[in-house]
């Protein structure tokens, strides 16, 4: 059986109230692996699995979570925040493409 | 090599107090405390299974840092409440498991140690038995009020300590034959509720 620290961090990536869920739509979009991902976090694969374990930082307290984030598992608050903030758009792009996409959709069926 | 053990009570609370505090680090101190425990403790019982046993203690742990606030410290500590909401995962997994594999895979000898779970029930009684007694105990867990349902967990996890059902009663305060004869009330009151079927005839 898997290391279940490292399998609940695998998880992560894709439950919101993790750090992992964000750094997932980061990677994804930026087609980044684990090391690539690392390297532009300036951090080791292993450092990965604790701020994948992190609580997601909170829209009204974004800056402040991600500093105490990156201090706590000494990693550089600068990169962190922007490697979030790109998350955030990206996510918030594929929101606004979707629902473009549902609202053509009802057009065209209207039509 | 030691199977991990869980964190102590205090750990526990001073855990939860962060993480409704809102501090982000606690997600994973949280993890790394009792993930290995949960599944070592579950894994004991349930040898077949390590899969599922790590699915269900990962569900556990999501369903905990969600709603954090679901969990009451003043009823039960959080190693115990981490692990039931576990177990009922796992027994739910195994149910839906053992469903779509019969009849190649009964599920009787699923649980070695007996823990008092429902898949307990399927091992000993037949069928149509093990069916009444979890309607039984569905019916009273909709019925009793909080503490008698902290209760019903601890007899069904067939806890024997009277100092963990005083803290669930808050009663722990009280002097120790007082919390004896309280105990036993309350254990008196739900084991009566459950031999007459869940009903109430008070």
């Amino acid at each position: 059986m898997t290391d279940p620290v490292r399998a609940m961090a695998e998880r992560a990536r894709r439950e919101s109230c993790f750090f992992g869920f964000l750094l997932e739509q980061f990677a994804r979009a930026e087609s980044l692996d684990d090391a690539a991902l690392a390297a532009q976090l300036g951090c080791d694969t292993a450092q990965l699995v604790d701020l994948r374990l992190c609580g997601a930082p909170r829209p009204e307290t974004l800056v402040t979570d991600v500093r105490e984030v990156a201090e706590g598992l000494q990693l550089d608050a600068g990169r962190l925040l922007a490697v979030v903030k790109r998350a955030r758009v990206l996510a918030q792009m594929q929101d606004t493409t979707e629902t473009t996409s549902l609202l053509m959709a009802a057009r065209e069926r209207e039509e | 090599m030691n199977a991990p053990s869980l964190p102590t009570v205090d750990v526990g609370h001073a855990l939860h107090a962060r993480l409704l505090a809102g501090d982000l680090l606690t997600h994973r101190d949280l993890c790394h405390a009792f993930i290995p425990p949960l599944v070592a403790i579950l894994s004991r019982r349930f040898p077949r299974y390590p899969d599922l046993v790590q699915t269900a203690v990962h569900d556990a742990m999501v369903t905990y840092l969600t709603n954090p606030s679901a969990y009451n410290p003043d009823l039960l500590d959080l190693g115990r409440y981490l692990r039931m909401l576990a177990r009922r995962d796992l027994l739910n997994l195994l149910r839906l498991e053992a469903r779509q594999t019969r009849p190649l895979n009964p599920l009787p000898d699923v649980e070695l140690a007996d823990d008092g779970g429902n898949n307990v029930l399927d091992a000993v009684l037949s069928k149509e038995e093990a069916e009444a007694a979890r309607l039984v105990v569905q019916r009273l867990r909709g019925d009793l009020n909080e503490r008698d349902r902290a209760v019903l967990d601890l007899i069904l996890e067939e806890e024997r300590r009277t100092t963990v059902y005083a803290a669930v009663l808050g009663v722990a305060d009280q002097p120790e034959n007082e919390q004896a004869r309280i105990v036993k009330r309350a254990k008196d009151r739900v084991r009566k509720r459950i031999e007459r079927g869940g009903e109430n005839h008070d």
